[in-house]
């Protein structure tokens, strides 16, 4: 049996079949081709699966494929506008502060851990270390001990907030 | 030959009928967050699934005015439960127990008609609606009925829900004075112990979770709760026993101090 | 400018960051065939039927593997090595059981479908009947229980002592003496992409190209060449990104043969990813390892004499090399510590627990944990201070190199160094005020201490990792530099680290070195990464490389600009003469290749590419001829201090502050290299307080899912302050030892220390690794932990 579905993803209107016993992780790795987003456990533990459905972050590990028709999906390849794919070198702030603080390793981690600290900062734009640690709480990192990830963030929290007052003044 | 199947009911009506048919044969999906990694490692029915994410108004809260219960619909997120001021201002110890589940992802998709389907020991949401009394609303093809959820909650994993049967709402009657505790190990891992304590004129009524497969619930005095809990917690039918992190003797005695602080919030709040 | 020392962001950042990288289940080869297998759900059984009939038959099916046809058809695995001063035994094995499965989750029969769903589906339909066996639940079960293995006596797989002089009489002889318990728990490494391989062969060609998640491809593709009866070079091995290792990643596992195997059988790529619940229980385990000690000491803490006698459970018996582990914690007793009477045994036994495999620290962090609860247990005998216990006893750093009683040499240290340091970075002097500060509010701090000696660079006999790399270094007739190298990087960064050792080497701008590992078609023959000799072993052979066309380069330059040698110097890709005269190296690059018949190059040859292998001294493999046998050449070191809060109601411990000092010679990336710290150090916690792989009674394990085996999250992550001093190796050629296992060991015994310190009025004794809530609460509560 297949399951017809019209879902966006990445900005792009998309038509297709899938079995409805896949997961999202499965159609976007699978079926479209969209390797950026990992598979680590699919239990709903580790995030390397995260990915952001109808604005909300969710491990797709744990998501019928089903589930995305008539949704909008954001996966790490998609611009950060969710508009359209990013082109190769086309990164955000918040890429940037991961790639100068040398917040990842393996990088296995990082797509899903990209975009919950997206989610985080577009909701807490200045956010306590505490609050910082629970919003990657779901995004286990094997390799860093979160050190560098949480001084990225830090990092574009600053230089966010910088570049308001520049602007507010 | 296996058939695959998968529905998509958008209406209650359309809902119960495929469960009068089919109820003992498929699996109901929500949230997924306790559904998909069972059917991820290949326990369960994976080729008849059924989604309750099209059902139209089951994602509503709503006061009913006459009852004075806040209606929460099963489909209802543990990070929309955090988040709403009504369940605040109304029963805020469930929002508390909500918003500390799981990470940010698990709580955008798990919903709180999961957590009562799945009825894993020591959740934290049953928890609260056990100490709130909460009522669990159940539609079938033969109608609506209310069980408590203290009635609804039969074990591990195991529920009073006919196979005919989806959890539609809860009802939660108000609660302003209450407090939940929690007492985790680790990310990832299932809470130890979880403890609601709702203030009931001068005695607390508490319920616990994480000693036995169902909540221990009392109602007594403050004073007498330590002693009554650690009886009800050592006599609970159906201990967890088999967790090698943590022991029944530490989950009894967690049982005791996560009720202490969870009624020191209830009583310091009017 | 030199780049050896500077903080350069890694050069996979941006790739990792845009989710670009390329990991093994990324490569998806046209035609490629999903391989599923079925594994046993008992930890000890005798196959009694197995009938793989229906699953071969359902039409998405290309094949069904089973151990009995394997075996008839000579694919056997047969473990090696030389070990001197001990006995190990072990046996051949078919990559999927034949009779008797021996753990849970032990291969059994693979399936090879068009997709997962229908492998899945096919594994289902395999019919298998087991008769279940005694099980040897645990060590203290093997010791006294029947042979696991048919062939051999008993199940003791390793069986390692050694001594110095004569520990029992001291011990007879002193007043003070102190005897206990300790145990380690079970660790899996896990790194968050699980296994997984693409084996293609090509039938026309007869070639065989793998990618896979692995630490070692050129390792690899020998080991599976052989096993499948292919010559060397017609086999390619190449590792994509891949998603962390930490050691689980050395070959060679069954799951490799078999996909090897099932793809020379079909002529089409097969593909395996592993599942989470079997990387947990298949993929290997580490230091479930149980000792008793007893030490002798006077009263000013001096240790005068130190028995240990370790039993590791090694789980059943594999041909996945983790169990060498077990060997690595009883050399590495007693350590930092310079005792000279000390008796030291540690026998390996076979259980029907999961099999070991590698994970950083290899064994030395048990050792570690051994042998800092021992010293705390003597500065609480003596009252004596645990600092100043630790530096009456530390071997005296003018004693380098420094003979272990096992034999091994310590290249060089400066114990005092770290220590003293790490007690001034946490603030010791300030600490009571500080714990009475917080008791205050109701708070129960307390402080503790550990030194860890990680021996790095593991060179072992016979085998595939015996003390060498390799590396080339070209650079193009434009001037661009390519460098292969025989190591590889799980995340590390030694491209990066590689790349700097190199361009200094050269004198050009960083950015125009671009490195190149993993690929065994053109990288030169190395080893992989483990034991943290990427940039040791890897770096150090790469500059040789370049220190080679170094030479040509300036023989060119000073010809072209009419000088003499030893009037230029390189910078930044460009040579200065006298007079200000200056010449690229892009053009020296251009006249070497357009120009070999010219004057410039007379006498030289030519060229500008140079392979070197460096073999690392201070390897000793032959103690038949001049006495001494090491394994390590170069021993990083480093002493942790952390501040613990303990809730005395609950027993939940949170690490507030840790300090790590740690000592690893020069450090190429101080980015890169801390970075390693930060993640080894969280490792180094989730074994103290968050992880534990457990079995039942029937040998059955409890994790699954990652619920169960649960890895620290951000939420138990803390930033910890990390001090650098250097003490460099005399042996290797920047004086270099390696970073990569730093910080894994000393967090379980600091730990364990600063916990006992917070609740030292009650007397609490932690002999048990992780500390859980649980176990803490028992400790308080009058139970043993």
């Amino acid at each position: 049996m297949s399951v017809p579905i019209s879902t966006i993803v990445n900005g792009q209107s998309i038509d297709l079949a899938v079995d409805p016993r896949s997961t999202l992780v499965d159609l976007l790795r699978e079926q479209l081709g969209l390797t950026g987003t990992h598979v680590g456990c699919r239990t709903a533990s580790c995030g390397a699966c995260t990915v952001v459905l109808d604005g909300n972050t969710v491990k797709s590990c744990c998501v019928l494929a089903a589930e995305a028709d008539g949704r909008s999906v954001q996966t790490i390849e998609g611009h950060v506008d969710g508009e359209r794919r990013a082109r190769p070198g086309e990164l955000d702030d918040v890429q940037e502060a991961f790639v100068q603080v040398q917040g990842m390793q393996c990088g296995f981690c990082t797509p899903g851990m990209v975009l919950s600290v997206r989610a985080l900062l577009a909701a807490n734009p200045d956010p306590t270390d505490q609050e910082a640690k629970a919003a990657i709480a779901g995004n286990l990192c094997r390799c860093t001990g979160y050190v560098n990830i949480l001084r990225a963030i830090r990092r574009v929290a600053d230089e966010r907030a910088h570049a308001k007052e520049s602007t507010d003044v | 030959m296996n058939t695959v199947s998968y529905a998509a009911p958008t209406t209650l009506d359309a809902l119960v009928r495929m469960l009068a048919e089919r109820g003992d044969d498929v699996t109901l999906v929500a949230g997924g967050m306790s559904v998909m990694p069972l059917l991820n490692r290949g326990i369960g029915r994976r080729d008849r699934l059924v989604t309750l994410n099209r059902v139209v108004g089951l994602d509503t809260i709503e006061a009913d005015e006459d009852e004075d219960d806040l209606v929460i619909g099963a489909t209802v997120t543990h990070a929309r439960l955090a988040a709403d001021e009504r369940v605040h201002r109304h029963c805020r110890v469930l929002a508390d127990a909500a918003g500390g589940i799981g990470d940010p992802q698990v709580r955008n998709r798990g919903t709180l008609g999961g957590a009562l389907a799945y009825a894993n020991p020591g959740a934290d949401e049953l928890t609260a609606l056990t100490a709130l009394t909460a009522t669990v609303v159940l539609d079938s093809s033969q109608g609506t009925r209310r069980v408590p959820v203290a009635e609804f909650l039969l074990g591990a994993q195991r529920t009073a829900r006919r196979p005919d049967e989806v959890v539609t709402a809860v009802r939660v009657p108000r609660a302003p004075a209450a407090g939940f505790a929690r007492l985790g190990r680790v990310q990832g891992a299932p809470p130890t112990i979880t403890a609601a304590a709702v203030r009931q004129g001068e005695r607390l009524r508490v319920a616990v979770g994480g000693v036995a497969s169902r909540p221990v619930t009392l109602t007594c005095v403050p004073h007498a709760l330590e002693a009554e809990i650690r009886a009800a917690a050592l006599h609970a039918p159906d201990p967890i026993v088999d967790d090698p992190f943590n022991p029944p003797d530490y989950r009894r005695a967690m049982a005791v101090v996560m009720t202490r602080r969870a009624s020191r919030l209830a009583l310091d709040r009017r | 400018m030199k780049h050896v020392g500077r903080s350069v962001p890694g050069r996979n950042n941006v790739i990792s960051v845009a989710g670009a990288g390329t990991y093994v289940d990324d490569v998806r080869p046209a035609g490629r065939m999903i391989m599923a297998v079925l594994r046993s759900p008992h930890a000890h059984a005798r196959i009694v039927r197995l009938d793989i009939s229906a699953a071969a038959a359902l039409p998405e099916v290309s094949l069904v593997l089973d151990g009995a046809s394997l075996a008839a058809d000579g694919i056997v695995v047969r473990p090696g090595g030389a070990f001197a001063n001990f006995t190990v035994r072990q046996s051949d094995r078919v990559p999927l059981a034949v009779d008797v499965v021996r753990y849970v989750g032990e291969p059994v029969v693979a399936v090879v479908a068009v997709d997962l769903i229908a492998a899945r589906a096919a594994l289902e339909l395999v019919d298998v009947e087991y008769a279940p066996l005694p099980v040897l639940a645990d060590a203290s079960a093997a010791l006294t229980g029947q042979p696991l293995e048919q062939s051999w006596p008993d199940n003791v797989m390793v069986d390692y002592p050694f001594s110095k002089g004569d520990p029992d009489v001291v011990l007879a002889g002193s007043d003070r003496v102190r005897r206990g318990s300790l145990r380690c728990g079970r660790i899996a490494a896990s790194p968050i992409e699980p296994r997984g391989i693409v084996a293609s062969w090509d039938p026309y060609r007869e070639t065989l190209t793998c990618w896979a998640s692995t630490q070692s491809p050129h390792v690899l593709r020998t080991l599976l060449a052989a096993t499948v009866g292919l010559s060397d070079s017609a086999v390619r091995v190449i590792q994509p990104q891949v998603g962390g290792a930490f050691g689980s990643k050395l070959p060679m596992f069954p799951e490799d043969v078999l996909a090897t195997v099932a793809s020379i059988r079909l002529g089409v790529p097969v593909a395996w990813t592993e599942q989470r619940n079997e990387y947990l229980t298949a993929a290997g385990h580490s230091r479930d390892v149980g000792c008793d000690y007893a030490v002798a000491f006077r009263p000013d803490g001096r240790i005068t004499a130190l028995t240990v006698d370790l039993v590791a459970d090694l789980g059943a018996p594999t041909t996945v090399a983790g169990w060498a582990m077990c060997i690595v914690t009883a050399g590495c007793i007693p350590g930092a510590y310079q005792i000279d009477d000390v008796r030291v045994r540690m026998r390996g036994v076979v259980t029907n627990r999961g099999p070991w495999q590698a994970y950083r620290g290899f064994g030395k962090e048990v050792s570690c944990f051994v042998m800092e609860r021992i010293l705390d247990e003597v500065a609480r005998a003596t009252g004596v201070d645990r600092i100043e216990v630790r530096l009456r006893n530390f071997i005296p750093s003018s004693t380098f190199p420094y003979t272990q009683p096992c034999g091994w040499i310590t290249d060089s240290g400066d114990y005092e160094g770290t220590l003293t340091e790490a007690a001034k970075l946490i603030d010791y002097a300030d600490f009571e005020r500080r714990r009475a500060e917080a008791r205050e509010q109701g708070r129960t701090l307390g402080i503790g201490f550990a030194h860890e000696l990680t021996p790095e660079g593991s060179s072992r006999p016979d085998s595939l990792m015996g003390g060498t790399d390799s590396a080339t270094v070209r650079i193009s007739p434009r001037g661009d530099v390519t460098v292969l190298t025989g190591v590889t990087s799980p995340g590390t960064g030694n491209e990066t680290g590689i790349a700097q050792v190199v361009a200094d080497a050269l004198g050009c701008d960083l950015e125009r070195v671009r490195v190149e590992q993993g690929d065994t078609a053109s990288c030169p023959y190395g080893n992989g990464n483990y034991s943290s000799r990427s940039l040791t072993f890897g770096a150090t052979s790469a500059r040789l490389a370049a220190d080679e066309l170094r030479e040509r380069i300036e023989a060119v330059a000073v010809s072209m600009l009419g000088t003499d040698a030893g009037r230029i110097r390189i910078e930044e890709g460009t040579v200065h003469g006298p007079h200000d005269a200056t010449l690229t190296l892009d053009a020296v690059a251009a006249e070497i290749y357009r120009n070999p018949h010219g004057r410039h190059m007379t006498g030289l040859p030519p060229g500008l590419e140079a392979t070197r292998s460096y073999r690392i001294p201070n390897v000793h493999h032959q103690p038949d001829v001049d006495g001494r046998y090491n394994q390590y050449p170069t021993w990083s070191f480093a002493s942790a201090a952390c501040v613990v809060e303990v809730d005395e109601e609950t027993g939940v411990v949170r690490v507030e502050d840790f300090v790590l000092v740690h000592d690893s010679g020069e450090i190429v990336n101080p980015l890169l290299a801390e970075a390693q710290l930060h993640g080894a150090v969280l490792q180094g916690i989730g074994a103290s307080l968050y992880e534990e792989i457990s079995y039942d009674e029937d040998a059955r394990p409890f994790a699954h899912t990652l619920r169960e085996y649960t890895l620290p999250g951000a939420r138990e992550s803390l930033a910890p302050v990390i001090g650098h001093r250097s003490t460099p190796s005399p042996f290797t050629l920047d004086g270099r030892k390696g970073v990569g296992e730093s910080g894994i060991s000393a967090p379980a015994a600091a730990i364990a220390s600063a916990i006992e310190d917070a609740l030292r009025e009650h007397d609490v004794r932690l002999s048990r690794a992780p500390f859980t809530p649980a176990r803490v609460w028992a400790a308080l509560n009058g139970g043993a932990a």
